[in-house]
């Protein structure tokens, strides 16, 4: 029996870029390596190890899929499954078992890509949803096992998993009670003052607050000298990387701009106690924020292609983000942010298509 | 005309067999359901307080301000007076404490001696995510309830010695507070002995 | 022989779930364990036997324009009496189905039954259809909660299957609301590729 002949079809404009799948998705994992490198120094070569098994992981399942759906085998190696391995890796918490990485690559890779068409078909990033699967299925694994950085290569290194210096923290009392969590685990609990105060002391909220937004605390959260998930710390290197791929064209700034400068506007508003009194820059700097917002919100399939859809994307996204960590269940919202989004997408590029050039307005 | 009325008389048999047919077997079941509904509350209230003596007699307190079969409205509750049987001692209460949990109304049957001491707790009924929130019918957790008192009876994460089920907080926050908020009230209707306080 | 047919075609031809996508709601919403499975699959076909018996007795006598409020009173009442029973004599099964007996009044698959069916044969070809499709739905409903209760809890009908180890630490997801769809996903994209490969050689 002959070969079935596939024809190309694409909508207009009919212009080739230069850039293949395979080009843009090695100038990422280019990208991903800083951050990755400072993985390894901070929670240890488990780090690198969790990644190498979520990325082997994702390329056996996408073999795996393509084999199944006899789809062209070459595939495997376009380097979308890298992508995925990795950033599913950087989500995790460093003290997971060697298996949630493996879990949570081939349900991304099988469930949220193969299943819907394979690469450009799929509606929601896969890594995400990877996350979000090990989240509901494995709570109590991915809620705790955060690694205090350094802890790995000797104690006392003086850093603890929330980013406030460790002379500073000396200084609150019963302090001890929030010394293995993350800095937005911390930042939940303050939003509930009766709460901590009545436990740690009176006064121990604003004190908590204020340390949490200190300079010091600051450079930890800009380095990734904290507790969180093994790529999302260093904001630093993520950025170096991110701008590795501004510079090749990869990257397309207005959806990470949109988004973060979302997440500050809003963390300034509704992020600290009150109402206009939080602190923009520790809400950028904590969490997953950076890396969702410079490598997952611009996940070329599953957002908008139109320029103003992907501002109101990432304002979309940010805004969910930021309602999610003041008052919903998580201390952290950024996945579930940007997969609302993604699911958004195809109705955003839809009611912002620009127009064709000489179609009449309709009026309404 | 004529025809609008045939439909309606047709629709109103159908809709008459059937009543009488539901009301006939209502008829039957409704009181085997009501007893059995009354002895599992029964079973619950033994179980939780057991330890305070082999022959008990529960009597329904009416208390102003208490007595109230709806339980909790209003922030009364319905509470059960425990004593022996044989002397008639008053040994301790036990009472229905409904908190709102993440998918359902749980409620705990909770056993207290006369100090306000809890003796036992059991969940009567939940509807929360299976394997997380549902695990607060276990032993192993419902269980911590005993010989806590009042000030101890909320989680740990609200400055209680509840330990909360891993990743099902609000189920655990539901049934504490509401043990407590229970305890809470009957104190101040100076049912405790010894003036238990916090 | 004909009823044999009849009854037949709703276990694999005619699934009510799998073929016709009918009573999605319990069969997503009640399948956690397979006991609930075989619960609600019981309380369904009894609801759907019935109802398709009298729907055909009373196929001559019901006028065609309020057909569908008649059918929907017969239906109701069963599931009434369904849920009574059930309450009465099976406390423990009629707590953990929950809401979802008094919806089996909504479940299409009944609704469709006497709508397509049963309002234009005869009583004992009506009463086999009832019967085959409720067994077809049972049988769905047996399907997917095996999947969810063994992957979610390390179980099958109560029975620890897996391992101590895998109990202590399922794949929870399996039992919650999203594992429902994404095992219903899997099992449809199956059926369709046993037809396919039926059908093409």
């Amino acid at each position: 029996m002959a070969e079935p002949r596939y024809f190309e079809l694409a909508v207009s404009p009919h212009v080739e870029g230069h850039q293949t799948t395979r080009k843009v998705m090695f100038d990422v994992v280019i990208a991903l390596l800083p951050a990755l490198a400072a993985a390894v120094w901070f929670f240890g070569p488990r780090a690198l190890l969790l990644v190498v098994l979520s990325v082997g992981a994702a390329l056996v399942a996408e073999y795996a899929s393509l084999r199944f759906m006899k789809r062209p085998i070459s595939f495997v190696l376009d380097g979308s499954a890298i992508v995925t391995g990795i950033l599913l890796a950087f989500n995790l918490p460093p003290a997971v078992p060697w298996w949630i990485p493996v879990a949570g690559s081939a349900f991304a890779i099988v469930v949220a890509k193969q299943a819907f068409g394979g690469l450009g078909h799929n509606i929601m990033n896969p890594a995400l949803l990877g996350r979000a699967f090990l989240v509901a299925s494995f709570p109590v694994l991915m809620t705790a096992g955060w690694i205090a950085p350094g802890r790995w290569q000797q104690e006392g290194t003086g850093l603890t998993t929330s980013g406030i210096p460790q002379e500073q923290l000396a200084e609150i009392e019963g302090a001890d009670a929030i010394t293995g969590a993350t800095p937005l685990n911390i930042m939940k609990q303050t939003y509930d003052r009766e709460t901590m105060d009545s436990r740690m002391g009176e006064g121990a909220t604003e004190q908590v607050r204020e340390s949490l937004s200190s300079g010091g605390t600051y450079l930890n959260l800009f380095l990734g000298k904290i507790g969180g998930c093994i790529g999302e710390t260093s904001g630093l290197l993520l950025l170096l990387g991110a701008l590795y791929l501004v510079a090749r064209g990869v990257l397309e700034v207005r959806l990470p701009l949109s988004y973060l400068g979302t997440v500050a506007l809003l963390g300034w508003v509704f992020g600290g106690s009150g109402w206009f009194n939080g602190d923009p820059l520790f809400h950028v700097l904590a969490g997953g924020v950076i890396l969702g917002g410079l490598f997952m919100v611009s996940d070329m399939v599953t957002t908008p292609v139109t320029p103003k859809g992907r501002v109101i994307f990432g304002v979309g996204a940010g805004l969910i983000t930021m309602i999610v960590r003041r008052w919903g269940g998580y201390p952290e919202g950024c996945s579930y942010s940007i997969l609302l989004m993604n699911l958004a997408t195809p109705l955003i590029d839809r009611y912002t298509r620009p127009r064709i050039l000489g179609e009449v307005k309709k009026s309404g | 005309m004529g025809e609008i009325l045939r439909l309606g008389l047709i629709l109103m048999l159908v809709a008459l067999v059937a009543a009488v047919a539901l009301g006939f077997v209502n008829s039957k079941t409704a009181p085997i359901i009501e007893e059995q509904e009354r002895m599992r509350r029964q079973e619950a209230m033994r179980t939780v307080t057991s330890s305070l003596g082999d022959s008990l007699q529960f009597d329904s307190l009416a208390v102003e301000g208490l007595a109230n079969p709806y339980a909790m409205v209003d922030r009364r509750l319905a509470v059960v007076a425990v004593s022996d049987a044989v002397s008639g001692d008053r040994l301790g209460y036990t009472f229905v404490a409904y908190g709102k949990g993440y998918s359902s109304t749980v409620q705990t049957m909770v056993g207290v001696d006369s100090s306000g001491r809890i003796v036992g707790c059991s969940i009567l009924y939940q509807q929360e995510t299976p394997g997380l929130g549902a695990n607060a019918e276990n032993q192993p957790w419902i269980g911590q309830f005993e010989g806590k008192r009042i000030s101890q009876c909320s989680v740990r994460k609200d400055g209680g010695e509840i330990d909360s089920i891993t990743g099902a907080t609000i189920t655990s926050r539901a049934v504490s507070d509401s043990v407590r908020e229970g305890l809470e009230a009957m104190r101040e209707q100076d049912l405790f002995e010894g003036g238990e306080r916090a | 022989m004909r009823l044999w047919g009849e009854f037949a075609k709703g276990i694999y031809k005619e699934n009510p779930v799998f073929k016709q996508a009918l009573g999605m709601c319990p069969f997503l919403a009640v399948t956690t364990s397979v006991e609930n499975a075989l619960g609600m699959g019981a309380a369904s076909t009894f609801v759907v036997v019935c109802s398709n018996f009298l729907v055909s007795v009373l196929r001559k006598l019901i006028p065609r324009k309020v057909r569908i409020p008649c059918y929907i009173v017969i239906i109701a009442t069963f599931v009434t009496l369904v849920d009574m029973v059930m309450n009465a004599y099976a406390p423990q099964l009629h707590r953990s189905l929950g809401i979802f007996i008094p919806l089996i009044v909504v479940n299409c698959m009944i609704l469709g039954r006497a709508e397509g069916f049963a309002n234009k044969n005869t009583v004992i070809k009506s009463l086999a259809d009832g019967f085959g499709m409720g067994v077809g739905f049972t049988l769905a409903m047996i399907l997917i909660a095996s999947f969810r209760e063994i992957l979610g809890n390390g179980t099958w009908l109560a029975v620890n299957v897996l391992g101590e180890r895998f109990h202590n630490q399922p794949v929870l997801i399996a039992i919650l609301a999203p594992g429902a769809f994404i095992i219903m996903g899997f099992i449809l994209g199956t059926f369709n590729i046993l037809e396919r490969r039926k059908a093409g050689r």
